[in-house]
């Protein structure tokens, strides 16, 4: 049932849309990665993709550079959706096991305390000065284990940690 | 009005909770109905972990869903992430299909989403459902002469057609708000530019210093514009231009002393919150001399 649901959003994905790609660079023009960090060209990797060269797409550190900001989404002539398109090769490379290190961290603090940032001392102790309420953390982390657990961002966790345990090991 | 479950999600609760006082000080002096939701987890990430897995991303998207329908509440967000990600969901799970799938995943922990539960971001609240009209009615202290610039950040708007709520590169909601208070909303160049704090990447170092570059651009355009301030409706760009304005000067040996407003705290004040009363203290860049314009000093 959970590889129905992985498929289900697999043909939701909009990597079919790719090939209406003509090249016209409008994503690359408004992107704010590319214009602090020229070698990251969102209308390249479209013609990589177009090429069949998507394995090097894959591949590329460069793909993880994307903040979803959505600019090239909205602005694309032809409604790619090159945001959503990055987004779903990362989740491959990330099958892979090719993920940032900050990301993998993320996905381990998200499992441990339910949250991506997680409460500290400090501002426990800060809320209370502003007279906020305690924090509940522990009362959806269960469930939120178990969804993990059920999905592939239980397999994309048990590979890093697998992967942690040859390093230590 | 319809009662609003308060989705306090990560970033504000647990990193900067002087938004979540401030926004909570708002909400009482509107007196918009607000419950708390017990077990909420995070939203999770819009940027982060759909790139991990958007099967699990839904999921955890969908059981947060599902506890503001068991209120029989609208689900109130105080951040664009948190926006992002229950909006976007909420919409993938309109599909009956991928929603009985998503229903599989959650009957083990006796949940189940019947897709009824509508998301709102605080601006929207305001803008929408209260409007800059009535906000203006209600302001006791207008923040007169105060020259501020809006920064909207990309997931108040973005993606437009499953956000629908603001023109996705000619905004007008929170200059209206920020008008409403009184003050000026200034005009300043590339205001839809992303606020850089998403950026991750396998070079940490590479990732870092794109993420300042993003930001220091638009410290340049502000600075150009004579504004006071900066406002923000978004933790994760408050903790980007407040938090790291420092490491990004000394980044690029420059000066930009901008103080930076989360926009809860702007409406505090112009209703007539004492500014002692919020947590400015807690601000990394400081704001008196913004504040000093608009308020008695305490
Ligand atoms: S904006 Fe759209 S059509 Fe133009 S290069 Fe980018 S993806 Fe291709
Ligand atoms: S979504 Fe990604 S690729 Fe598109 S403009 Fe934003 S940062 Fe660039």
């Amino acid at each position: 049932m959970n590889e129905e649901l992985e498929l289900l959003l697999q043909e939701l994905a909009l990597a079919e849309k790719v090939r209406y790609c003509y090249q016209c660079g409008t994503c690359a023009g408004g992107c704010p990665v590319a214009g602090a960090e020229p070698s990251y060209n969102p209308r390249r990797m479209l013609e990589a993709l177009a090429r069949g060269e998507g394995e090097a797409v894959l591949a590329a550190d460069e793909l993880w550079l994307c903040t979803l900001c959505h600019t090239c989404l909205e602005r694309c002539p032809q409604g790619v959706g090159l945001s959503h398109v990055f987004t779903r090769l990362k989740e491959i490379a990330a099958a892979r096991g090719h993920l940032p290190e900050s990301l993998l961290a993320e996905l381990q603090t998200l499992y441990s305390a339910g949250r991506v940032i997680p409460l500290s001392g400090p501002i426990k102790r800060r809320r209370a000065q502003l007279g906020l309420p305690a924090v509940d953390q522990q009362s959806g982390l269960a469930d939120l284990r178990q969804i993990v657990e059920a999905t592939s961002l239980g397999r994309v966790l048990a590979a890093a940690r697998a992967k942690g345990e040859e390093k230590n090991g | 009005m319809a009662s609003y479950a308060l989705f306090l999600g990560c970033a504000i609760p647990n990193h900067q909770p002087h938004l979540e006082l401030a926004a909570r000080k708002a909400l009482a002096a509107l007196t918009v109905p607000v419950l708390d939701l017990v077990g909420a987890t995070c939203c999770p990430d819009p940027v982060g972990i759909p790139g991990l897995s958007h099967a699990g991303w839904l999921a955890i998207a969908a059981r947060n869903l599902c506890l503001a329908e068991e209120l029989g509440a609208d689900l109130l967000t105080l951040c664009n992430g948190c926006y992002e990600t229950l909006k976007q969901a909420s919409h993938e799970l309109e599909d009956k299909a991928v929603r009985a799938a998503v229903n599989e995943v959650l009957a083990p922990l006796g949940k189940q989403y019947e897709g009824k539960t509508r998301v709102v971001h605080l601006v929207e609240l305001l803008h929408r459902e209260i409007g800059p009209g009535e906000i203006a009615r209600l302001v006791k202290q207008p923040l007169k002469g105060l020259r501020v610039a809006a920064h909207y950040g990309c997931h108040l708007v973005r993606p437009s057609e499953v956000l629908g709520f603001d023109d996705p590169e000619r905004p007008v909601s929170l200059d209206e708000l920020v008008t409403a208070l009184g003050a000026v909303s200034v005009a300043y160049p590339r205001k839809m530019l992303c606020c850089g704090a998403g950026v991750k990447g396998m070079d940490k170092e590479q990732a870092t210093n794109i993420s300042r570059g993003i930001a220091r651009e638009k410290f340049l355009n502000v600075k150009m514009s004579d504004a006071d301030c900066l406002v923000v409706p978004c933790p994760t760009c408050m903790a980007q231009y407040d938090g790291n304005q420092g490491l990004i000067e000394r980044a690029y040996g420059e000066k930009y002393e901008l103080p930076v407003f989360y926009y809860a705290e702007l409406l505090c004040l112009a209703l007539g919150v004492p500014p002692a009363d919020l947590g400015f203290q807690y601000h990394r860049v400081k704001v008196e001399r913004a504040l000093l314009k608009v308020v008695q000093p305490v």
